[in-house]
């Protein structure tokens, strides 16, 4: 939750606040924790802040897309959260949406770089 | 301070902005999600306080997490909020005017030494629950419009666009119309005129209650009435004139702001209406338009002159050289 000032930092922080939530859903087909949740984002490339994950789960969970529960092994207990049945059709149906909308950014922003 | 015990400080100083029933789930997630990040930043040791502040540091201010874990429903939607304000410092104004007027005027404030704190006291009473009044009045056209008007809407149900410059001519007429009839009353005197329509039959009582204190209607009621019949005059004006221009704007702007300073200073002056409680309703009212037409006519003489500024800046870029 770092604010900043430089116009670059701003909007590049909203592009990818637009992909934080299908980024997340992508690694919950299998339970996860929010810290290797986290780990596992950070290790692809997607770094995302600790106070923005952790509270987008919870949001997530209220909203129907994620369940999840407490599991004690054998370490601390931990929170594991996975696709909901309702948000796994939605995790397929915004895939889609992603890679159309991808497609067309690619085709905007190539067009935008060659004029 | 350990490490420890500043996430623990954390996670309570996030959990008790949630609602009750929350806590405790996310507060045990949250600790240890920490202890988890904690550890990742000091592998095979013994985390600090200073990590441990730069980790609580890096995850936000505990008001901003615990916002994210829950919205709060609104109390007052954003767009009501600058009507709020508008209302809020009216009424306050209003209701501190109106104490002043009566700590100043009222008899007994010479022969009794509390006079002045119980007035003070009564005046901050009567304006906290004027506030709580409104909010309580905001939050429930705030929840009505969230759950039952907001449902279904169209573009062509829509209000068109106004000419902030054009009239309504039959509105402008009628309220004219309203306005003079009102003043007419107020000059011949609500005693009088309730008498006259009753043929004298009208409670004596009644007729006391809207009599004019004596000095009042001798002194400031002249000036009153004749800042009212030219404030009448303005719409008047601007519905013979079938528009609105920049003079009248001005014109009723000024008039509104001197006859708001009038109303002040007359409820600061002294008594309106012979007897009470008619005398303190009549006050209150003066004040609240005082009020009104105070922070109207402030803020129509703003943009007058934020506009004249814009035009003689345009003028001048133009200008050739």
């Amino acid at each position: 939750m770092v604010e900043t000032d430089d116009p670059f930092a701003k909007l590049e922080l909203e592009l990818r606040r637009g992909a934080i939530v299908l980024a997340a859903l992508s690694q919950l087909t299998r339970a996860q924790y929010g810290y290797s949740l986290r780990q596992a984002l950070a290790a692809r490339g997607m770094e995302i802040e600790e106070g923005t994950l952790y509270p987008l789960l919870r949001r997530l969970e209220t909203q129907g897309v994620l369940v999840s529960e407490w599991r004690t092994g054998e370490g601390a207990p931990r929170r594991y959260y996975t696709l909901s049945e309702d948000g796994q059709h939605l995790y397929s149906r915004l895939s889609k949406s992603w890679h159309a909308l991808g497609a067309v950014m690619d085709g905007l922003v190539t067009d935008g770089a060659d004029q | 301070m350990t490490a420890q015990e500043l996430i623990a400080r954390y996670v309570q100083a996030v959990t008790r902005r949630l609602p009750a029933r929350r806590r405790a789930d996310i507060g045990a997630e949250l600790s240890a999600l920490l202890n988890e990040e904690l550890a990742g930043r000091a592998p095979g040791g013994e985390p600090d306080a200073a990590t441990a502040e730069a980790l609580l540091l890096g995850f936000g201010h505990p008001e901003t997490v615990a916002l994210s874990y829950h919205r709060p429903a609104q109390v007052i939607e954003a767009f009501d909020a600058c009507l709020f304000r508008k209302l809020a410092v009216i009424l306050v104004g209003a209701l501190a005017v109106l104490g002043l007027g009566v700590a100043l005027s009222d008899p007994a404030a010479r022969s009794d030494p509390s006079f002045g704190s119980r007035i003070a006291d009564e005046t901050l009473a009567a304006t906290l629950q004027c506030l709580g009044g409104l909010l309580v009045v905001f939050w429930i056209v705030g929840f009505a419009r969230r759950h039952w008007l907001r449902g279904k809407w169209s573009p062509t149900a829509l209000p068109p666009v106004r000419d902030p410059a054009a009239v309504n001519r039959p509105l402008m007429v009628a309220s004219t119309a309203f306005w003079s009839a009102g003043l007419a009353i107020l000059v011949v005197g609500p005693a009088q005129v309730m008498a006259g329509l009753t043929s004298g039959a009208a409670p004596t009582a009644l007729l006391d209650a809207f009599a004019y204190d004596p000095a009042f209607a001798a002194e400031r009621a002249p000036v009153l009435w004749g800042l009212l019949a030219l404030s009448i005059l303005v719409p008047a004006w601007q519905a013979l004139a079938g528009r609105v221009t920049r003079s009248s704007r001005r014109v009723e702007a000024v008039l509104t702001l001197i006859l708001s300073a009038a109303l002040f200073q007359m409820v600061l002056a002294g008594d309106v209406f012979a007897a009470e409680p008619t005398n303190e309703y009549m006050k209150l009212a003066m004040a609240l338009f005082g009020g009104w037409g105070l922070i109207s006519s402030i803020t129509a003489l703003h943009r007058e002159w934020r506009n004249h500024r814009g035009a003689v800046i345009v003028g001048a870029q133009s200008a050739p050289d």
